[in-house]
Protein backbone atom coordinates (compact mmCIF):
# COMPACT_ATOMS: atom_id res chain seq x y z
CA UNK A 1 0.00 0.00 0.00
CA UNK A 2 3.14 2.57 1.30
CA UNK A 3 5.15 1.21 -2.02
CA UNK A 4 2.09 1.98 -4.11
CA UNK A 5 1.69 5.55 -2.65
CA UNK A 6 5.24 6.34 -3.76
CA UNK A 7 5.36 4.43 -6.73
CA UNK A 8 1.87 7.17 -7.93
CA UNK A 9 3.90 10.15 -6.63
CA UNK A 10 7.05 9.41 -8.28
CA UNK A 11 5.19 8.20 -11.47
CA UNK A 12 5.86 4.77 -13.58
CA UNK A 13 5.37 3.55 -16.97
CA UNK A 14 4.32 0.52 -17.75
CA UNK A 15 6.05 -0.69 -21.22
CA UNK A 16 6.14 -3.36 -23.59
CA UNK A 17 9.81 -5.16 -24.08
CA UNK A 18 10.23 -6.33 -27.15
CA UNK A 19 13.28 -8.33 -28.94
CA UNK A 20 15.45 -11.15 -28.66
CA UNK A 21 16.56 -10.61 -25.02
CA UNK A 22 14.68 -9.27 -22.90
CA UNK A 23 16.16 -11.42 -19.72
CA UNK A 24 19.77 -9.82 -20.76
CA UNK A 25 17.48 -6.46 -20.68
CA UNK A 26 16.37 -7.29 -16.96
CA UNK A 27 19.86 -8.59 -15.91
CA UNK A 28 21.27 -5.57 -16.87
CA UNK A 29 18.59 -2.51 -16.00
CA UNK A 30 18.93 -4.02 -12.43
CA UNK A 31 22.31 -4.02 -12.00
CA UNK A 32 22.08 -0.52 -12.61
CA UNK A 33 19.52 0.07 -10.40
CA UNK A 34 16.67 0.28 -12.17
CA UNK A 35 14.36 -1.89 -10.74
CA UNK A 36 12.20 -3.26 -13.42
CA UNK A 37 8.46 -3.93 -11.48
CA UNK A 38 5.38 -5.75 -12.65
CA UNK A 39 7.46 -7.72 -15.29
CA UNK A 40 5.15 -10.57 -17.12
CA UNK A 41 5.94 -12.88 -19.84
CA UNK A 42 3.46 -13.20 -22.95
CA UNK A 43 3.77 -15.07 -26.05
CA UNK A 44 5.48 -12.77 -28.46
CA UNK A 45 6.89 -10.70 -25.67
CA UNK A 46 7.49 -8.67 -22.05
CA UNK A 47 5.43 -6.38 -20.00
CA UNK A 48 6.83 -4.48 -17.08
CA UNK A 49 6.96 -0.86 -15.33
CA UNK A 50 9.51 1.29 -14.21
CA UNK A 51 9.59 4.49 -12.25
CA UNK A 52 9.70 7.66 -14.84
CA UNK A 53 12.78 8.32 -13.49
CA UNK A 54 14.45 5.07 -14.48
CA UNK A 55 12.90 4.66 -17.66
CA UNK A 56 14.19 8.10 -18.98
CA UNK A 57 17.70 6.34 -18.21
CA UNK A 58 17.16 3.21 -19.89
CA UNK A 59 17.33 3.88 -23.18
CA UNK A 60 20.73 2.71 -23.45
CA UNK A 61 20.81 -0.80 -21.83
CA UNK A 62 18.00 -1.20 -24.41
CA UNK A 63 19.72 -0.53 -27.11
CA UNK A 64 22.79 -2.64 -25.65
CA UNK A 65 20.62 -5.83 -25.18
CA UNK A 66 18.89 -5.25 -28.38
CA UNK A 67 15.31 -4.88 -27.07
CA UNK A 68 12.62 -2.40 -28.25
CA UNK A 69 10.80 -0.46 -25.47
CA UNK A 70 7.02 0.56 -26.14
CA UNK A 71 5.35 2.71 -23.32
CA UNK A 72 1.49 1.04 -23.14
CA UNK A 73 0.65 3.00 -19.71
CA UNK A 74 1.46 5.97 -17.88
CA UNK A 75 0.05 6.08 -14.26
CA UNK A 76 0.97 8.30 -11.37
CA UNK A 77 1.13 12.19 -9.86
CA UNK A 78 3.75 13.44 -12.89
CA UNK A 79 1.62 12.26 -15.58
CA UNK A 80 -1.68 14.01 -13.98
CA UNK A 81 0.33 16.70 -13.79
CA UNK A 82 1.17 17.36 -16.85
CA UNK A 83 -2.29 16.72 -17.98
CA UNK A 84 -3.16 19.49 -16.56
CA UNK A 85 -0.16 21.74 -17.47
CA UNK A 86 -2.00 23.92 -19.90
CA UNK A 87 -4.81 24.53 -17.54
CA UNK A 88 -2.28 25.85 -14.52
CA UNK A 89 -5.34 28.57 -13.63
CA UNK A 90 -6.97 25.36 -12.21
CA UNK A 91 -3.77 24.70 -9.98
CA UNK A 92 -3.67 28.21 -8.90
CA UNK A 93 -7.06 28.02 -8.15
CA UNK A 94 -6.23 25.64 -5.90
CA UNK A 95 -3.36 27.01 -4.19
CA UNK A 96 -4.98 30.33 -3.79
CA UNK A 97 -8.39 28.15 -2.40
CA UNK A 98 -6.13 26.78 0.25
CA UNK A 99 -4.02 30.43 1.34
CA UNK A 100 -7.21 31.71 1.39
CA UNK A 101 -8.85 29.11 3.89
CA UNK A 102 -6.41 29.56 6.26
CA UNK A 103 -5.99 32.87 5.79
CA UNK A 104 -9.71 33.20 6.37
CA UNK A 105 -9.92 31.33 9.49
CA UNK A 106 -7.66 34.16 11.48
CA UNK A 107 -10.43 36.39 11.61
CA UNK A 108 -13.60 36.47 13.46
CA UNK A 109 -16.49 35.64 11.10
CA UNK A 110 -19.84 36.06 13.62
CA UNK A 111 -20.57 36.61 17.12
CA UNK A 112 -23.18 34.60 19.23
CA UNK A 113 -24.33 36.33 22.74
CA UNK A 114 -25.66 34.09 25.20
CA UNK A 115 -27.39 35.13 28.99
CA UNK A 116 -28.44 38.76 27.88
CA UNK A 117 -31.74 39.01 29.47
CA UNK A 118 -31.64 42.98 30.35
CA UNK A 119 -29.08 44.17 28.59
CA UNK A 120 -29.47 44.96 24.84
CA UNK A 121 -27.24 43.04 22.27
CA UNK A 122 -26.72 45.67 20.11
CA UNK A 123 -25.22 47.60 23.24
CA UNK A 124 -23.34 44.50 23.91
CA UNK A 125 -22.48 44.39 20.06
CA UNK A 126 -20.98 48.37 19.84
CA UNK A 127 -19.44 47.69 23.47
CA UNK A 128 -17.50 44.83 22.25
CA UNK A 129 -16.47 46.46 19.04
CA UNK A 130 -15.05 49.35 20.46
CA UNK A 131 -12.55 46.94 22.58
CA UNK A 132 -11.82 45.42 19.06
CA UNK A 133 -14.12 42.52 18.72
CA UNK A 134 -15.97 42.92 15.56
CA UNK A 135 -17.40 40.66 12.61
CA UNK A 136 -13.97 40.82 10.48
CA UNK A 137 -11.38 40.88 13.82
CA UNK A 138 -8.33 39.47 13.39
CA UNK A 139 -7.68 36.68 16.14
CA UNK A 140 -4.16 37.23 16.80
CA UNK A 141 -4.80 40.65 18.12
CA UNK A 142 -7.18 40.40 20.25
CA UNK A 143 -6.35 40.84 24.26
CA UNK A 144 -9.66 39.06 25.23
CA UNK A 145 -9.42 38.97 29.44
CA UNK A 146 -8.48 42.82 28.28
CA UNK A 147 -11.45 43.09 26.71
CA UNK A 148 -13.61 41.43 29.56
CA UNK A 149 -11.99 43.33 32.31
CA UNK A 150 -13.37 46.68 30.37
CA UNK A 151 -16.49 45.81 29.38
CA UNK A 152 -17.28 44.57 33.02
CA UNK A 153 -16.12 47.95 34.17
CA UNK A 154 -17.94 50.22 31.72
CA UNK A 155 -21.46 48.50 31.63
CA UNK A 156 -22.83 47.90 35.35
CA UNK A 157 -25.29 45.54 34.41
CA UNK A 158 -22.65 43.16 33.52
CA UNK A 159 -21.54 40.98 36.19
CA UNK A 160 -19.40 38.52 34.53
CA UNK A 161 -18.92 37.68 31.00
CA UNK A 162 -16.29 36.03 29.25
CA UNK A 163 -15.41 35.82 25.61
CA UNK A 164 -14.61 32.88 23.68
CA UNK A 165 -13.31 32.34 20.23
CA UNK A 166 -13.65 28.53 18.77
CA UNK A 167 -12.55 28.35 15.26
CA UNK A 168 -14.11 31.62 13.78
CA UNK A 169 -16.74 32.13 16.47
CA UNK A 170 -16.76 34.69 19.05
CA UNK A 171 -19.26 33.15 21.58
CA UNK A 172 -20.04 35.74 24.40
CA UNK A 173 -21.54 34.38 27.41
CA UNK A 174 -23.21 37.54 29.81
CA UNK A 175 -24.01 36.93 33.46
CA UNK A 176 -25.72 39.88 34.59
CA UNK A 177 -25.78 41.62 37.72
CA UNK A 178 -28.30 40.72 40.38
CA UNK A 179 -30.38 43.37 40.99
CA UNK A 180 -30.43 44.59 44.56
CA UNK A 181 -33.90 43.85 46.58
CA UNK A 182 -35.55 46.58 47.81
CA UNK A 183 -35.10 47.07 51.23
CA UNK A 184 -37.33 48.47 53.50
CA UNK A 185 -36.01 51.18 55.80
CA UNK A 186 -37.30 50.16 59.19
CA UNK A 187 -35.35 52.09 61.09
CA UNK A 188 -36.87 55.50 59.26
CA UNK A 189 -40.18 56.31 60.84
CA UNK A 190 -43.08 57.37 58.52
CA UNK A 191 -46.73 57.35 58.29
CA UNK A 192 -49.27 55.72 54.94
CA UNK A 193 -50.86 58.13 53.08
CA UNK A 194 -53.73 57.86 50.02
CA UNK A 195 -51.72 58.63 46.61
CA UNK A 196 -54.99 59.12 45.10
CA UNK A 197 -58.91 59.62 46.07
CA UNK A 198 -60.54 56.35 46.33
CA UNK A 199 -63.03 53.77 48.68
CA UNK A 200 -60.89 51.58 50.45
CA UNK A 201 -61.85 47.73 49.76
CA UNK A 202 -59.02 46.56 51.74
CA UNK A 203 -56.56 47.15 54.51
CA UNK A 204 -53.49 45.03 55.53
CA UNK A 205 -51.60 46.95 57.91
CA UNK A 206 -48.50 44.81 58.84
CA UNK A 207 -46.52 47.91 61.19
CA UNK A 208 -48.33 51.18 62.58
CA UNK A 209 -51.68 52.00 63.33
CA UNK A 210 -54.57 51.85 60.85
CA UNK A 211 -56.50 55.34 60.89
CA UNK A 212 -59.08 54.18 58.33
CA UNK A 213 -61.31 51.27 57.91
CA UNK A 214 -62.27 48.90 55.23
CA UNK A 215 -65.27 51.03 52.98
CA UNK A 216 -63.99 54.66 54.34
CA UNK A 217 -63.61 57.26 51.27
CA UNK A 218 -60.71 58.94 51.39
CA UNK A 219 -59.27 61.43 49.40
CA UNK A 220 -55.94 62.24 48.04
CA UNK A 221 -53.30 62.66 50.81
CA UNK A 222 -55.23 61.49 53.79
CA UNK A 223 -53.27 59.59 56.66
CA UNK A 224 -54.25 55.74 56.37
CA UNK A 225 -51.87 54.29 58.66
CA UNK A 226 -50.01 56.44 61.41
CA UNK A 227 -46.64 55.62 62.56
CA UNK A 228 -47.58 56.43 65.98
CA UNK A 229 -48.44 53.47 68.27
CA UNK A 230 -49.39 53.26 71.83
CA UNK A 231 -48.46 49.94 73.38
CA UNK A 232 -50.77 48.39 75.69
CA UNK A 233 -48.70 49.93 78.49
CA UNK A 234 -49.80 53.31 77.61
CA UNK A 235 -46.08 53.77 75.82
CA UNK A 236 -45.89 55.50 72.74
CA UNK A 237 -43.36 54.51 69.75
CA UNK A 238 -42.67 55.29 66.71
CA UNK A 239 -42.88 53.26 63.49
CA UNK A 240 -41.96 52.20 59.98
CA UNK A 241 -45.63 51.79 58.58
CA UNK A 242 -45.73 49.49 56.12
CA UNK A 243 -49.55 48.46 54.80
CA UNK A 244 -51.38 46.98 51.53
CA UNK A 245 -53.89 49.78 51.08
CA UNK A 246 -56.53 48.14 48.05
CA UNK A 247 -58.92 51.17 47.22
CA UNK A 248 -61.19 51.61 43.87
CA UNK A 249 -60.19 54.35 41.90
CA UNK A 250 -61.47 56.85 39.40
CA UNK A 251 -59.58 58.02 36.76
CA UNK A 252 -60.59 59.73 33.30
CA UNK A 253 -58.49 59.83 30.04
CA UNK A 254 -59.46 61.86 26.89
CA UNK A 255 -58.43 61.21 23.12
CA UNK A 256 -59.32 63.23 20.83
CA UNK A 257 -58.27 62.77 16.97
CA UNK A 258 -58.52 65.85 14.30
CA UNK A 259 -61.18 64.51 11.56
CA UNK A 260 -59.10 65.95 8.85
CA UNK A 261 -55.28 66.62 9.31
CA UNK A 262 -52.14 66.70 7.39
CA UNK A 263 -50.00 64.04 7.84
CA UNK A 264 -46.40 63.20 5.94
CA UNK A 265 -46.63 60.28 3.85
CA UNK A 266 -43.33 58.25 2.29
CA UNK A 267 -43.91 59.02 -1.60
CA UNK A 268 -41.23 57.99 -4.48
CA UNK A 269 -39.74 55.06 -2.89
CA UNK A 270 -36.14 53.54 -3.88
CA UNK A 271 -34.09 50.61 -2.46
CA UNK A 272 -30.39 50.45 -2.54
CA UNK A 273 -28.60 46.83 -2.21
CA UNK A 274 -25.35 46.85 -0.19
CA UNK A 275 -23.00 43.69 0.22
CA UNK A 276 -21.08 43.20 3.36
CA UNK A 277 -18.53 40.40 3.74
CA UNK A 278 -16.30 40.40 7.34
CA UNK A 279 -15.47 44.78 7.12
CA UNK A 280 -15.99 45.40 3.76
CA UNK A 281 -19.03 46.86 2.61
CA UNK A 282 -20.25 48.04 -0.71
CA UNK A 283 -22.67 48.59 -3.43
CA UNK A 284 -24.31 46.25 -5.38
CA UNK A 285 -27.06 48.49 -6.85
CA UNK A 286 -26.29 51.91 -8.58
CA UNK A 287 -29.23 53.89 -7.79
CA UNK A 288 -28.57 57.61 -6.94
CA UNK A 289 -30.58 58.66 -4.15
CA UNK A 290 -31.23 62.34 -2.91
CA UNK A 291 -30.27 63.81 0.07
CA UNK A 292 -33.58 65.22 1.36
CA UNK A 293 -34.60 61.21 1.34
CA UNK A 294 -35.58 59.04 4.49
CA UNK A 295 -33.68 56.39 4.45
CA UNK A 296 -34.52 52.67 6.75
CA UNK A 297 -31.89 49.86 6.74
CA UNK A 298 -32.82 46.34 6.53
CA UNK A 299 -29.93 43.61 6.60
CA UNK A 300 -30.14 40.12 5.69
CA UNK A 301 -27.63 37.61 7.21
CA UNK A 302 -26.28 34.55 5.45
CA UNK A 303 -26.85 31.71 6.93
CA UNK A 304 -25.14 27.97 6.73
CA UNK A 305 -26.00 24.79 9.18
CA UNK A 306 -28.26 27.81 11.09
CA UNK A 307 -24.25 29.47 11.72
CA UNK A 308 -24.28 32.91 10.83
CA UNK A 309 -22.15 33.83 8.11
CA UNK A 310 -20.03 37.11 7.98
CA UNK A 311 -21.99 37.83 4.87
CA UNK A 312 -24.54 40.08 4.53
CA UNK A 313 -26.99 42.26 1.97
CA UNK A 314 -28.23 45.65 3.34
CA UNK A 315 -31.25 46.92 1.55
CA UNK A 316 -31.75 51.19 2.23
CA UNK A 317 -35.42 51.32 1.70
CA UNK A 318 -35.03 55.41 0.64
CA UNK A 319 -37.93 57.61 0.44
CA UNK A 320 -39.32 61.46 0.08
CA UNK A 321 -41.87 61.94 2.74
CA UNK A 322 -44.61 64.61 1.62
CA UNK A 323 -47.84 66.37 3.37
CA UNK A 324 -51.05 64.48 2.35
CA UNK A 325 -54.38 65.10 4.05
CA UNK A 326 -56.09 62.61 5.25
CA UNK A 327 -59.61 62.55 6.61
CA UNK A 328 -61.05 60.18 9.15
CA UNK A 329 -64.47 58.08 9.28
CA UNK A 330 -65.96 57.30 12.82
CA UNK A 331 -65.54 53.93 12.08
CA UNK A 332 -61.32 54.28 11.53
CA UNK A 333 -61.51 56.69 14.84
CA UNK A 334 -62.76 54.64 16.71
CA UNK A 335 -59.93 52.00 16.05
CA UNK A 336 -57.55 54.75 16.55
CA UNK A 337 -59.25 54.82 19.94
CA UNK A 338 -59.50 50.95 20.53
CA UNK A 339 -55.65 51.30 20.02
CA UNK A 340 -54.23 54.16 21.80
CA UNK A 341 -56.96 52.52 24.58
CA UNK A 342 -55.06 49.63 25.20
CA UNK A 343 -51.95 51.00 24.97
CA UNK A 344 -52.82 53.56 28.46
CA UNK A 345 -54.03 50.35 29.89
CA UNK A 346 -50.84 48.65 28.96
CA UNK A 347 -48.13 51.28 30.03
CA UNK A 348 -50.21 53.70 32.45
CA UNK A 349 -52.79 51.14 34.25
CA UNK A 350 -50.08 48.08 34.52
CA UNK A 351 -50.27 48.15 38.29
CA UNK A 352 -54.19 48.22 38.68
CA UNK A 353 -55.37 44.42 39.50
CA UNK A 354 -58.88 44.98 38.14
CA UNK A 355 -60.25 47.52 35.09
CA UNK A 356 -63.61 48.53 34.28
CA UNK A 357 -63.79 51.16 31.91
CA UNK A 358 -66.62 53.18 30.52
CA UNK A 359 -66.34 55.30 27.12
CA UNK A 360 -68.07 58.26 25.45
CA UNK A 361 -67.82 58.98 22.50
CA UNK A 362 -68.16 62.32 20.79
CA UNK A 363 -68.06 64.08 17.80
CA UNK A 364 -67.73 67.78 16.53
CA UNK A 365 -67.44 69.56 12.94
CA UNK A 366 -63.42 68.88 13.18
CA UNK A 367 -62.73 66.27 16.07
CA UNK A 368 -63.40 62.96 17.24
CA UNK A 369 -63.34 62.35 21.16
CA UNK A 370 -63.21 59.92 23.62
CA UNK A 371 -63.69 59.88 26.89
CA UNK A 372 -63.01 56.67 29.03
CA UNK A 373 -63.65 56.54 33.19
CA UNK A 374 -61.58 53.85 34.46
CA UNK A 375 -62.54 52.02 37.43
CA UNK A 376 -59.27 50.64 38.91
CA UNK A 377 -58.66 48.33 42.29
CA UNK A 378 -55.17 49.28 43.29
CA UNK A 379 -52.77 50.31 46.17
CA UNK A 380 -53.05 54.00 47.20
CA UNK A 381 -50.43 53.43 49.73
CA UNK A 382 -47.84 56.11 49.97
CA UNK A 383 -44.96 56.62 52.47
CA UNK A 384 -44.67 59.54 53.60
CA UNK A 385 -41.13 59.51 55.86
CA UNK A 386 -42.41 61.43 59.40
CA UNK A 387 -40.42 64.74 60.46
CA UNK A 388 -40.25 65.22 64.10
CA UNK A 389 -39.25 68.38 65.05
CA UNK B 1 32.96 -39.50 23.88
CA UNK B 2 33.35 -39.08 20.52
CA UNK B 3 30.13 -38.05 19.75
CA UNK B 4 29.64 -35.82 22.63
CA UNK B 5 32.35 -33.77 21.30
CA UNK B 6 30.56 -33.34 17.94
CA UNK B 7 27.39 -32.66 19.13
CA UNK B 8 28.59 -29.82 21.03
CA UNK B 9 30.53 -28.34 18.02
CA UNK B 10 27.17 -28.50 16.19
CA UNK B 11 25.21 -27.00 19.49
CA UNK B 12 27.77 -23.85 18.51
CA UNK B 13 27.31 -23.16 15.32
CA UNK B 14 23.16 -23.53 16.09
CA UNK B 15 21.24 -20.52 17.24
CA UNK B 16 18.09 -20.82 19.08
CA UNK B 17 16.32 -20.98 15.96
CA UNK B 18 17.92 -24.17 14.61
CA UNK B 19 19.79 -22.87 11.61
CA UNK B 20 23.51 -22.69 11.05
CA UNK B 21 24.95 -19.16 11.43
CA UNK B 22 27.82 -20.05 9.23
CA UNK B 23 25.78 -20.93 6.99
CA UNK B 24 23.40 -17.42 6.73
CA UNK B 25 26.20 -15.73 6.18
CA UNK B 26 27.97 -17.54 3.20
CA UNK B 27 27.92 -16.37 0.26
CA UNK B 28 26.75 -19.72 -1.32
CA UNK B 29 23.00 -19.40 -2.93
CA UNK B 30 20.11 -19.61 -1.29
CA UNK B 31 16.59 -21.56 -2.43
CA UNK B 32 13.62 -20.86 0.15
CA UNK B 33 10.62 -22.32 -2.07
CA UNK B 34 7.07 -21.30 -0.06
CA UNK B 35 4.55 -24.10 -0.90
CA UNK B 36 4.54 -24.44 -4.64
CA UNK B 37 3.42 -20.37 -5.22
CA UNK B 38 6.63 -19.00 -4.48
CA UNK B 39 10.64 -19.13 -4.42
CA UNK B 40 12.97 -16.84 -3.24
CA UNK B 41 16.52 -17.24 -4.58
CA UNK B 42 18.91 -15.21 -2.55
CA UNK B 43 22.95 -14.85 -4.34
CA UNK B 44 21.41 -15.29 -8.34
CA UNK B 45 23.51 -14.20 -10.61
CA UNK B 46 21.14 -12.86 -13.63
CA UNK B 47 18.03 -14.34 -15.49
CA UNK B 48 19.17 -16.58 -17.87
CA UNK B 49 15.45 -17.61 -19.69
CA UNK B 50 11.83 -16.28 -18.56
CA UNK B 51 8.69 -16.98 -19.87
CA UNK B 52 5.45 -17.99 -18.78
CA UNK B 53 6.16 -21.66 -17.58
CA UNK B 54 10.16 -21.37 -17.17
CA UNK B 55 12.46 -19.52 -15.45
CA UNK B 56 15.87 -20.01 -15.73
CA UNK B 57 18.67 -18.16 -13.00
CA UNK B 58 21.78 -18.39 -12.82
CA UNK B 59 23.39 -19.28 -9.66
CA UNK B 60 27.08 -18.73 -10.62
CA UNK B 61 28.61 -22.07 -10.62
CA UNK B 62 25.03 -23.89 -11.91
CA UNK B 63 21.48 -22.31 -12.45
CA UNK B 64 18.70 -23.46 -11.05
CA UNK B 65 15.56 -24.19 -13.37
CA UNK B 66 11.83 -23.41 -12.60
CA UNK B 67 9.43 -24.95 -14.42
CA UNK B 68 5.25 -24.84 -13.81
CA UNK B 69 2.93 -22.35 -15.01
CA UNK B 70 2.02 -18.39 -15.15
CA UNK B 71 5.85 -18.09 -13.71
CA UNK B 72 6.10 -14.56 -13.14
CA UNK B 73 9.05 -12.32 -11.40
CA UNK B 74 7.35 -10.69 -8.70
CA UNK B 75 10.90 -8.83 -7.61
CA UNK B 76 13.88 -8.52 -8.67
CA UNK B 77 17.30 -7.21 -7.45
CA UNK B 78 21.15 -7.75 -8.34
CA UNK B 79 21.47 -10.52 -5.87
CA UNK B 80 17.76 -12.03 -5.04
CA UNK B 81 14.68 -12.17 -6.62
CA UNK B 82 10.87 -13.97 -6.33
CA UNK B 83 9.24 -16.06 -8.28
CA UNK B 84 5.79 -16.05 -8.41
CA UNK B 85 3.26 -18.78 -9.89
CA UNK B 86 2.38 -22.77 -9.95
CA UNK B 87 5.82 -24.44 -9.14
CA UNK B 88 5.68 -27.99 -10.84
CA UNK B 89 9.43 -28.72 -10.54
CA UNK B 90 12.90 -27.84 -9.79
CA UNK B 91 15.89 -28.55 -11.39
CA UNK B 92 19.66 -28.31 -10.95
CA UNK B 93 22.03 -27.62 -14.04
CA UNK B 94 25.56 -27.80 -13.94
Amino acid sequence: MFLNLIRWFRGFVVFEIMGRFPERFINLSTRQGHFVLFSRPRKDNFTAALLLCDYRTIRPIARKSGVRLKVRERHGLPFLLGKYKARCGLLIGLLLFLIITVFMQSFVWTIEFSGLTTISQSTLKEALAEEGVFVGAFKPTLDLSAVQRKIMKNIDEVGWMSVNIIGTKAEVEVKEKELKPHILEANVPCNIKAGMDGLILSMNTKYGKAVVSSGSAVIKGSLLVSAVVENPSGDVSIVHADAKVMAQTQRTKSFVLERKGVFDKPTDEASRYRLRAFWLEFPITATSVKQSYTSRFETKSVFLNNTEMPISVTVEHCSRFSPNIYSLSQSEAQGIFAVEDYLYRLFSLSECESINAQRHYAETDSFYSMDVLYECEEDIAVYENLVVN
Amino acid sequence: MNRKKIKSEQDKQNNSFGFNIKDAFSLKPRIEIFDNTSAVIDGSCGVLEYSETVIRVSLGELSLKLCGRGLTLKCISPTSLIVGGFIKSVEYIM
